[in-house]
């Protein structure tokens, strides 16, 4: 079954990262069309890979956020995100410039640049880390709550809790489960203090 | 904190309040500084969850990247075969006509073909970024993995397995793959390995189910097989559902 632009926008809203066949068409469909751009452009393979997922995740939180309103299909402008991020990437690394600037966008470089992976690998392994210490339930719990922002009656449901308070609660005491792990790690109290 | 203030500093922390409410909370804030640190706090915790989230979104993309090469390489070894055996297959054509093809359509796929048809090894870790060398963590050189050469790598692998390392479950998770792809393979060493993995907290746990189903199928268990493969299908959210329940309606 392929699935119309419409259907992708609405499961990604309804069912975030879970809606894994929609994830899967949207990279069969559009992987080839990024990654000859790229090399064309004298990236590796691996460079192409890189900007192509990222750009997906981009589109993501794009529609997720309500910033994609389908003037243009979904395929252009996932293109559009991966050729900025691509231009960006030579911009930084001192290869071209000016590319960045004569390329027309269908969004504003603001929309994007929040969304951007973060560049600091001891602040991002950190995160990482503090996550991984509240165990598996609370980080699904933390995960669609706060990420994929999805509503308590949803949570239950995925998790079979019986009840979207249940799911309430059970946020609370996550919420106060990683607060406790990072108030006893002097790391993360500089990382709060990092990031402020 | 009351659970209706950690609800209001989530919400003025993702701008979902009125003006006048973003206003009066503000005032709060610049009134107390016991709520000053708790915005401080959460303003971390909504950044660690979105480093979580999108790292486990990117991760989500690989293994779709996997599965679509998986995918890929399976139509290419069929092809091969194909081409290979064309003899062969024109003499399986005159054995048809003699059975009959509506005979043949009844023909059960046997354990091994789903098995090899939908068992690829996952890849060895790759750099996280396309400009970093850093890997998946383990401290493991694999070259031997990467060769195709399992017999060294479950070698090397079974001893990080052995230790009380916060990363032991990665080489559990690469073990059971090498005692699959073994001649002769292991299952029953790889089903240990990979219920090794799944005793341990960590986000390998869709992986890790899907495979020590094939490991099962791979030992001609087809209760536990179909046991484990029936879990992953009626998990809509496990990345492995639509396969799993493909597999299902062979067996």
């Amino acid at each position: 079954m392929r699935y119309t632009d419409q259907q992708i926008v609405a499961g990604l809203l309804a069912g975030g990262r879970g809606e894994h066949s929609l994830l899967k068409q949207l990279y069969q469909v559009h992987q080839s069309t990024v990654f000859r751009f790229v090399q064309e452009q004298q990236g590796s393979k691996a460079e192409a890979k890189d900007i192509f997922q990222e750009g997906i995740l981009v589109l993501y939180k794009q529609v997720r956020a309500g910033k994609f309103r389908g003037e243009s299909s979904l395929g252009t402008y996932l293109f559009s995100i991966c050729k900025y991020l691509w231009f960006q990437k030579l911009k930084k690394e001192s290869r071209r410039a000016d590319l960045l600037e004569r390329q027309p966008l269908p969004f504003t470089a603001q929309d994007i640049d929040p969304y951007r992976k973060m560049e600091d690998k001891e602040q991002r392994d950190l995160m990482l880390t503090l996550f991984q210490q509240i165990g598996e339930q609370c980080r699904k719990v933390l995960l669609f709550a706060l990420y994929d922002e999805i509503s308590m009656d949803e949570i239950a449901q995925k998790m079979g809790f019986k009840s979207g308070q249940i799911a309430r609660n059970k946020k609370y005491k996550c919420l106060k489960r990683l607060k406790k792990v990072m108030n006893e790690q002097p790391e993360a109290q500089a990382l709060v203090r990092e990031l402020r | 904190m009351e659970n209706h203030t950690l609800d209001r500093i989530e919400q003025y922390l993702k701008g979902n309040l009125s003006a006048e409410e973003h206003t009066r909370f503000s005032d709060e804030i610049a009134a107390d500084s016991d709520l000053k640190e708790e915005i401080d706090q959460m303003q971390t915790i909504l950044k660690i969850v979105s480093a979580n989230g999108d790292a486990q979104f990117l991760a989500q993309l690989e293994m779709i990247d996997r599965d679509l090469a998986t995918e890929n390489g399976g139509l290419g070894r069929l092809k091969r075969i194909r081409w290979v055996s064309w003899a062969v297959a024109a003499a399986i054509v005159v054995l048809l006509s003699t059975w009959g093809i509506f005979q043949w359509n009844k023909t059960p796929v046997t354990p091994e073909d789903l098995f090899a048809s939908h068992f690829l090894p996952y890849d060895a870790p790759q750099p996280i970024r396309s400009n970093s060398s850093e890997t998946a963590g383990l401290p493991v050189d694999w070259t031997a993995y990467r060769a195709g050469d399992y017999q060294a790598a479950a070698d090397v692998l079974v001893g990080i397995s052995a230790e009380e390392d916060a990363l032991s479950y990665l080489a559990d998770f690469y073990l059971g793959q090498c005692y699959l792809m073994l001649n002769p393979p292991q299952p029953q060493l790889a089903i240990k390995a990979f219920e090794r993995v799944l005793e341990k907290d960590h986000d390998y746990r869709e992986q890790a189910e899907w495979y020590l189903a094939l490991a099962y199928l791979k030992a001609d268990d087809l209760d536990d097989s179909h046991a484990h493969f029936e879990e992953i299908a009626t998990n809509p959210d496990h990345f492995y559902q639509e396969k799993a329940a493909k597999i299902l309606e062979s067996l």
